[in-house]
């Protein structure tokens, strides 16, 4: 993604867990998957769908002014922890 | 006065092939057949009937009445295989799940509360692989 203040990040956590009783999964690599949003912040109407072991989130990103925002896609294997898609829309 | 002779011609053709009628009703339906099936064209074309008529009439195979235990949160249900998860996404960091058969032979419900050391903002779920995942809300 594209960071236009190398100095302000943000981040999205995503938890995988165990749906019985919410413990951390055990197949995953990575038990907490941290998306890099850069200087971007405040994650709109977000969408998720998951099909055999690939993840995908859509969101809105904004900046700090709420005067612009884009659309991202991220795909991932939740199983490797290996992103296998991230494109701006 | 050819037009009409081909029209009929045409009719004819596709009133007597029960093959052409399933191709044009599976194709009318958006489907495509399962290239493994063993089913004979009888049993394909009552199977496409039934899976059209379903839809036609929104008809319930099962019907289950889910609590909301919050006004605040949003809803999610989930299919898949055998099993249908319904999530409810409280934001007092909390998760209700429910896990319904989709044949109402099988086994009856269960639900459970997960309680989250995050806030969550939205979630995913993937049954085979026991898998929730959970997007926390808000943090930097």
């Amino acid at each position: 993604m594209v960071v236009d203040n190398p100095t302000l990040r943000s981040f999205i956590n995503i938890h995988l867990l165990n749906i019985l009783d919410g413990s951390p999964h055990q197949l995953p690599l990575q038990k907490v998957i941290k998306l890099d949003l850069g200087d971007h912040r405040y994650p709109g109407a977000v969408s998720t769908r998951i099909s055999g072991s690939r993840v995908a989130l859509l969101f809105d990103v904004m900046n700090p002014t709420m005067t612009r925002h884009r659309r991202e896609l991220i795909a991932w294997d939740w199983k490797t922890g290996e992103v296998v898609g991230n494109f701006s829309l | 006065m050819i037009s009409p002779q081909v029209c009929h011609l045409f009719l004819d053709l596709v009133a007597s092939s029960q093959h052409l009628q399933y191709r044009i009703d599976l194709f009318s339906a958006g489907l495509v057949d399962d290239p493994h099936t063993v089913c004979d064209l009888t049993d394909r074309r009552a199977r496409l009937r039934k899976y059209v008529d379903a839809w036609k009439d929104t008809e319930a195979l099962v019907r289950y009445d889910i609590p909301l235990k919050s006004r605040m949160g949003t809803f999610q249900l989930h299919g898949a295989g055998q099993d249908i998860f319904s999530a409810y996404l409280e934001y007092n960091m909390a998760i209700y799940l429910l896990r319904a058969p989709s044949s109402p032979s099988q086994e009856t419900t269960e639900e459970w509360t997960l309680e989250l050391p995050f806030r969550p903002m939205n979630h995913i779920v993937h049954s085979q692989d026991n898998l929730l995942a959970v997007l926390e809300q808000g943090i930097e």
